[in-house]
């Protein structure tokens, strides 16, 4: 008996979060594509009628912001940050979890408490910091933040996960005469493909949708990314919610044609055990 | 250790500390310098004022409701979104019709910015929102989301809820995965309900992710500030002022910014402690349990 | 041994990236951030070829971009501004998110040492505290400004400006007014207080306002005039501790405002909306008075709507009219630091005083020409309705955040949204709400 109702409690369950959850991105998809007065008339019909594109054409391309511009931006930003975090904190994390002395300890201690720190609270001081290096208002400079911000995470996905993999890996290689560097790369780093994979991902979409750093670092003429786009339609006089819903799919288009084209790796990767802690 | 190992270790550790060194810790360093001066964040002079920030601190007021509002926030949506999180990972992980499909869905809300989000929940709970015009076409009283102080800290709760379950979630099933399901069969011989199999084999093998999720919820709770900015700028008078948007508007708004430094330095002893302390807490519940 | 290692490294790694990032912008001298390279290369070919002409100099501008104020209206001015100075060339930035003002992102140039050489619309006040501001020489032209020694500090200019911005207005809703029977409009707290009633009983929304910095600016228009104008440097006073938010004047005017708020004359819901939505639903017609700023008649004039729009001043205790606003507040300021100061001063000078830029200018925000020979531009009948009330008004103060004698503790305005806020919320202890002002001043009077 039980067998058989099971599965329907499930979705009693199931359904009406996924609803809850996939709420508002109807409301934006369908919104983006109506008139102002059609989203105040009827807000969550479908644009079956008056099908408009004016709310892409008009917010994509203005005489202060560029679509493609700023995904060249948010693009090049998203995969440099990404790649150097991932190479530079799984070689980290490879050291923390296989020596252990009181220097890597007060270290592991200083990157905990840049898992506590609002990003907003040091904007005045990093911007000192920056315009010191010359890096202030470029690319690299908010590459160079990005790595320095996401470092902690990044490594607490590694370590958890590299202190699951035997020893008797690396010493073997060791015996013959390979370095350290060599039997990270050569051996373990392609073991690490789980965490690897979460750490890419959750990186990725937190890069891409950082607001306040790209709006301070890169400035605002020059570059911009195109999450800082959505206030190019809000103001604290005004908002256009008909281009707010447009530059709101704008901006998340890329990251959601990337998810479910890689859907099946992603939830593969994400639950094949990366996530030890 | 091998000589040559060291600087092969060296070599593998050292340009990410030094990157974090330089564009996390230094910021932080200095913020704690400023917080011992009487800077207002723009003169190009400022004078050394001991410790008199941290003790006008200490009696602020304002801070003090600002600490309450992001425990409170934090404390409901740790809680919330762990419960959430294990039980639909539970339903998750089994076979069955739909399964992908609620898979991707429960991810979802990762994939949107905070400030996307805000906009989106915005243009639908906000008195003549979205919501609200539909209540009132079916007759009933159009609600405060962001107007009545007491409902407006539980808006900014369950949105927080709602952006975080999915990446807990995930957390949860990848912890479920690493459980062997040869431990269910042996109680399953004991005739053990589901019940009984979740509390004695299934909750207290999730124990690292249980770690994981609480940490994460939590430090990334106590640092609440987007979604306050976005939605109700703090208000109605003051009720949603979380701590980071406070040390943010006393250094930006009233041009102190030393004072809010101190702000920012209690913040971090505060949490820094609380989150210490559930760490140690909880990684001798996973001793014991695994 | 291994540490010093460790840091040598990663130091050799950072500067190795810094210097890519001083190289790919390296060659715009104190502005050199935003020149691209086709730009770059542009500049170094000009100098090289055609020696006779002058040295090209470029003024890096911050412009305020609002729905009035264009991007194109800059564009086209900055077009005009270059074509008549050959050898300037206007470098217009805009801060990236639209915030209530442009001080925050003007606060991070000046932490980087970018401060643009042009400002606009800048809090005056803060960047003079933070010695970024040129004084600007009182010439001719600007002895050209009524009362152009309205807003220096210390018996020094800073900001050129000639304007003036009535915000203590009370817009109404004609159609409503005459449906309740309202035969003229309301000049003191009495009769306003019989006009709200009126409208209440016909079921009408008496008074609009909105949550955040609208809820505080309603309550500071409605209260203030009754005690600034009986002392027109209160805030200078304030200072001085002669005066305080205490005071019988304050309280009876917070009051005045509480009772308003406590026999329902205000929207229901005022706290969670903003600004634009209570703009809307006044000029739906959802409610009969809104106190705002002149600068809504910009939005009432392009609007459709079935009624007219009429304006009062403020009501204050006694009836007589005063109004508050900005007189020549905001308006255009040049660095301190700048390399091209008399370039840059030219600029700046042009963009208020040009008579095609003054005009655009007080058109796109609906406010008034402050220059001896005031410029008219093409005025709405409500806009004006506003000119007339101005005619007959003394040279008005500031409020809230602005100058009264003088410019208030930073963030002040923040205090008086938790009031009004409270207020709304139905908090009627407006003797605490004003002690919590006092308590804000001298704790922030640093």
């Amino acid at each position: 008996m039980r067998r058989n109702f099971a599965p329907y409690a499930r979705h009693l369950f199931l359904m009406p979060l996924s609803l809850l959850l996939l709420v508002p991105f109807y409301i934006a998809v369908v919104n983006a594509f109506k008139t102002r007065a059609d989203i105040l008339d009827n807000p969550f019909s479908l644009p079956v009628l008056n099908l408009t594109l004016d709310n892409f054409i008009r917010s994509a391309v203005t005489p202060s912001f560029n679509i493609f511009k700023a995904y060249g931006t948010s693009i090049l930003i998203t995969s440099v940050s990404v790649v150097l975090l991932v190479v530079l904190c799984s070689m980290m994390s490879f050291v923390f979890a296989r020596v252990s002395n009181r220097f890597l300890s007060v270290c592991y201690l200083l990157l905990l408490s840049g898992l506590m720190i609002p990003p907003q609270v040091i904007l005045i001081p990093l911007v000192k910091v920056l315009a010191k290096l010359g890096l202030m208002f470029t690319p690299q400079g908010l590459i160079l933040y990005n790595i320095g911000f996401y470092v902690p995470f990044t490594v607490f996905i590694f370590v958890g996960f590299i202190r699951t993999l035997s020893r008797e890996l690396d010493e073997s290689a060791k015996i013959d005469g390979a370095s350290q560097l060599t039997i990270f790369w050569k051996i373990l780093f392609p073991l690490l493909r789980p965490a690897t994979a979460s750490a890419v991902i959750f990186l990725c979409l937190w890069i891409w949708n950082d607001f306040i750093n790209p709006v301070i670092i890169l400035g605002s003429t020059k570059s911009y990314t195109v999450t800082t786009g959505i206030y190019q339609a809000v103001g604290q006089y005004s908002t256009n919610w008909e281009d707010v819903f447009a530059l709101v799919v704008l901006a998340s288009a890329p990251i959601f044609l990337l998810y479910l084209f890689m859907q099946r790796q992603f939830i593969a990767g994400l639950t094949e055990g990366s996530l030890k802690g | 250790m091998v000589k040559n190992d060291r600087w092969s270790y060296a070599l593998m550790f050292s340009p990410g500390i030094v990157i974090y060194f330089c564009f996390l810790l230094i910021p932080i360093f200095l913020l704690v310098y400023y917080s011992f001066y009487d800077w207002d964040g723009l003169s190009p002079s400022y004078s050394f004022a001991g410790l008199s920030n941290y003790v006008e601190a200490f009696h602020d007021k304002a801070f003090a409701r600002a600490l309450q509002v992001t425990l409170f926030i934090t404390v409901v949506a740790t809680l919330a979104v762990n419960i959430l999180g294990i039980a639909f990972a539970v339903f998750l992980n089994q076979k069955g019709r739909m399964t992908n499909f609620y898979r991707s869905v429960f991810f979802f809300p990762l994939l949107l910015s905070t400030v996307s989000v805000g906009f989106i929940w915005k243009s639908i709970l906000s008195y003549n929102g979205l919501f609200n015009n539909l209540l009132e076409q079916l007759g009933v009283e159009r609600i405060e989301f962001f107007g009545n102080p007491d409902l407006a800290v539980w808006t900014i709760t369950f949105l927080a809820i709602w952006q975080s379950t999915g990446f807990i979630i995930v957390i949860y099933l990848a912890g479920l995965q690493s459980i062997p399901g040869s431990l269910y069969e042996a109680v399953k011989m004991d005739g053990a309900n589901r019940w009984q199999q979740f509390r004695h084999i299934t909750f207290p093998m999730l124990a690292p992710a249980f770690t994981m999720s609480i940490i994460f919820m939590f430090t990334g709770s106590m640092r609440e500030y987007d979604r306050v900015a976005i939605l109700t700028s703090g208000g109605p008078a003051g009720a949603t002022e979380t701590i980071a948007y406070q040390v943010v508007k006393v250094g930006f708004s009233a041009n102190r910014l030393s004072y809010s430094a101190s702000l920012a330095v209690y913040m971090l002893i505060i949490v820094s402690l609380l989150s210490v302390s559930l760490t140690v807490y909880l990684r001798r519940r996973e001793e014991r349990l695994l | 041994m291994r540490k010093w290692f460790a840091l040598g490294m990663g130091m050799m790694m950072v500067t190795g990236l810094a210097a890519c990032g001083g190289n790919s912008n390296g060659n715009g001298g104190s502005s050199g951030n935003e020149s691209t390279p086709a730009q770059t290369a542009n500049s170094s070919e000009s100098k090289g070829t055609d020696k006779e002409t002058v040295k090209d100099i470029e003024i890096v501008f911050q412009s305020w971009v609002t729905p009035n104020l264009t991007v194109e209206y800059y564009d086209q001015l900055i077009q005009k501004f270059e074509s008549a100075n050959p050898g300037i060339t206007i470098k217009r930035i805009q801060p990236p998110a639209n915030e209530g003002s442009p001080d925050s992102y003007l606060k991070t140039l000046l932490a980087s040492g970018d401060f643009p050489d042009v400002v606009q619309n800048a809090t005056i006040q803060m960047f003079v505290d933070a010695d970024a501001l040129l004084e600007i020489p009182i010439d001719e032209d600007i002895k050209n400004i009524n009362n152009y020694e309205a807003e220096m500090i210390d018996g020094k200019l800073y900001n050129i400006s000639a304007i003036r911005q009535p915000q203590s207005l009370v817009f109404y809703n004609k159609k409503l007014f005459a449906e309740a029977g309202i035969a003229s409009t309301p000049k003191s707290w009495a009769e306003l207080e019989a006009a709200a009633e009126k409208l209440k009983a016909k079921n009408i929304t008496p008074l609009l306002t909105a949550g955040d910095w609208t809820a505080g600016f309603t309550f500071s228009v409605m209260t203030s005039p009754s005690v600034y104008k009986d002392n027109k440097s209160w805030y200078a006073d304030r200072f001085d501790n002669k005066v305080k938010f205490t005071d019988e004047n304050w309280k009876e005017a917070a009051g005045y405002y509480a009772n308003l708020v406590e026999k329902g004359y205000f929207n229901k819901g005022a706290l969670s909306i903003d600004y634009t939505a209570v703009e809307q639903e006044f000029l739906k017609g959802k409610g009969a008075m809104y106190p705002m700023g002149s600068w809504f008649s910009a939005a009432e004039a392009v609007a459709e709507k079935d009624f007219e729009v009429g304006v009062f001043a403020t009501p204050t205790k006694d009836g007589t009219q005063y109004l508050l606003g900005g007189e020549n507040a905001g308006g255009y300021a040049v660095a301190k630091n700048t390399k091209h100061a008399e370039e840059a001063l030219k600029f700046a000078k042009f963009m208020m005083l040009d008579p095609e830029a003054h005009k655009g200018f007080l058109q796109a925000d609906a406010l008034f020409s402050n220059l001896k020979e005031p410029l008219k531009w093409e005025m709405s009948p409500l806009q004006t309705e506003i000119y007339e009330l101005l005619l007959n008004n003394p040279p008005m103060v500031g409020h809230m955040n602005n100058k009264v004698g003088r410019v208030p503790v930073a963030g002040i305005q923040d205090q008086y949204n938790k009031v009004a806020q409270n207020i709304l919320l139905g908090d009627v202890d407006v003797e605490k709400g004003m002690q919590s002002l006092d308590e804000y001043w001298d704790k922030n009077n640093k």
